[in-house]
């Protein structure tokens, strides 16, 4: 695998898996360091490494068991209150997809002009309604409604299809 | 031709005839976008995004393939070995730590739990609260704890690992809310420290400190319900309703408000105990007593009109 390729793979699935590995496996602070561990064993590896044919599954695969391992070793003991069955996710592929739909819409979310970005995360994302937007930013309802059709213009213009 | 072009072209012709098919156009067209943007809109998660974040994507890609060994073989070869023994010493030495005192996570998903450590105190979660605890005098917790926490005649004080910041007590009961975006300690009695990025504040009992972005911001506890949720009792004597929603949402730990036209709210007294485990319980209530109309959208509630 060439440095182009690791780039590639990195830059298309290290946030997403970052989040993956905190919101459903529940790391929190260690969610970076597993991602970069599966990141450094492929860059350590790469030269006897060809391109992955499944780079999807491998990473969110490598990820999951990764923080297996890592709950394992922490010996944590998972306790849930319905039935005190212990409460592991599974990998499954509709979970993967699922997380990189949702980073490539927050990386164009990102991208929004500052006051587009501002009122379509309050109103989109935190469930605010326009006229409590209107009254916390002092400005009129129109000018919201105008910039949350913009921004869903300018994020469906970023994700081409869907 | 798109829409454009054709509203264009009818606006050269003339006529009656001419004017309502513009007309016809532009209602057609308006209704069709909405169509189109209401569908467009259902399908991304939006709701879903909550809680995802943006982590240090360069540094990361930096630190994995600037690192000097691995580019030196030989050298890492060498280091390798002597790594590996440190590493078996680390492992095994962490391994014993870790049996001595063994970490617990606590999941509360469905229901409020009540949960007893090691050391004697009790601790409260909400639903949808996840604590870890290292077995002896420390936790780390996401979403919203009731601790009441056991003197040690030692001396050691007890911790909360906070979303942002930390509390630190020696015996007291105070309550923490740890989420992204909101972050609140209470105290019921006693006193607790809370620190934060080098700053720090002392609580006393019936004082509470929220953090406002970054800001530190305390204020006395005015609700006799401000930890009520633990209890899971609520208790209403000839309260202004608009108090009382406050109490209600933040019992139910839901985003619940009045519209802003009502201005009446704080004419009608509530005198009521509430033990429903749930908000659409309360609001049915309501909208008995005050003729309360709601609605919902995503995780807001905002009550619309009410008479009293």
């Amino acid at each position: 695998m060439d440095k182009e390729t690791f780039r590639y793979l990195f830059d298309t699935y290290y946030n997403a898996l970052c989040n993956y590995a905190c919101l459903t496996l529940g790391m929190n602070d260690d969610a970076e360091d597993v991602v970069m561990e599966v990141f450094t064993h492929i860059w350590d590896k790469r030269e006897g490494l060809g391109d992955l044919d499944n780079p999807k599954a491998y990473l969110f695969k490598s990820v999951y068991h990764k923080a297996m391992e890592k709950i394992r070793a922490k010996k944590l003991v998972i306790v849930a209150l319905e039935g005190e069955k212990i409460v592991v996710p599974d990998y499954k592929e509709e979970i993967a997809d699922d997380y990189l739909l949702k980073e490539k819409i927050f990386q164009s979310i990102r991208q929004l002009p500052t006051q587009c970005r501002v009122i379509f995360v309050k109103s989109k994302i935190e469930g605010m309604s326009h006229k409590e937007i209107a009254q916390e930013m002092q400005i009129a309802v129109k000018t919201i409604e105008n910039q949350i059709t913009k921004a869903f213009k300018l994020i469906r213009k970023q994700l081409n299809t869907i | 031709m798109n829409l454009r072009d054709n509203i264009n072209k009818l606006n050269e012709s003339d006529g009656r005839k001419q004017a309502d098919l513009i007309q016809m156009w532009k209602n057609e067209a308006s209704s069709n976008l909405q169509s189109m943007k209401a569908e467009w809109e259902g399908q991304l998660p939006l709701d879903q995004l909550k809680g995802f974040q943006q982590y240090p994507v360069a540094e990361a890609f930096e630190k994995i393939t600037s690192e000097p060994y691995h580019k030196v073989v030989p050298m890492w070869r060498k280091w390798a070995v002597a790594a590996l023994f440190t590493g078996l010493l680390a492992v095994s030495g962490l391994y014993l730590y870790q049996r001595a005192s063994a970490n617990v996570t606590i999941v509360a998903e469905a229901a409020i739990h009540h949960h007893k450590l090691n050391d004697g105190s009790e601790v409260t979660l909400d639903k949808n609260t996840r604590l870890d605890y290292d077995g002896e005098r420390a936790v780390a917790i996401a979403g919203r704890g009731f601790f009441k926490v056991a003197k040690k005649d030692s001396g050691a004080s007890f911790t909360v690992e906070l979303n942002k910041g930390k509390v630190t007590v020696l015996g007291t009961r105070f309550s923490v809310t740890s989420l992204p975006g909101e972050v609140e300690v209470a105290v019921e009695e006693g006193r607790v420290k809370y620190e934060y990025e080098g700053r720090s504040i002392i609580l006393n009992a019936g004082e509470r400190m929220k953090l406002s972005g970054e800001d530190i911001v305390s204020s006395p506890i005015l609700s006799p319900n401000q930890f009520s949720w633990s209890a899971q009792v609520l208790e209403f004597k000839n309260t202004p309703l608009d108090r009382a929603i406050q109490d209600i949402g933040r019992h139910f730990h839901q985003n619940l408000s009045l519209a802003t036209e009502i201005k009446s709210a704080g004419k009608c007294l509530l005198t009521t105990r509430i033990t429903s485990e749930n908000i659409d319980q309360v609001l049915e209530e309501l909208k008995l007593l005050f003729q309360i109309q709601y609605h919902k959208s995503g995780d807001r509630y905002v009550i619309t009109s009410m008479k009293c």
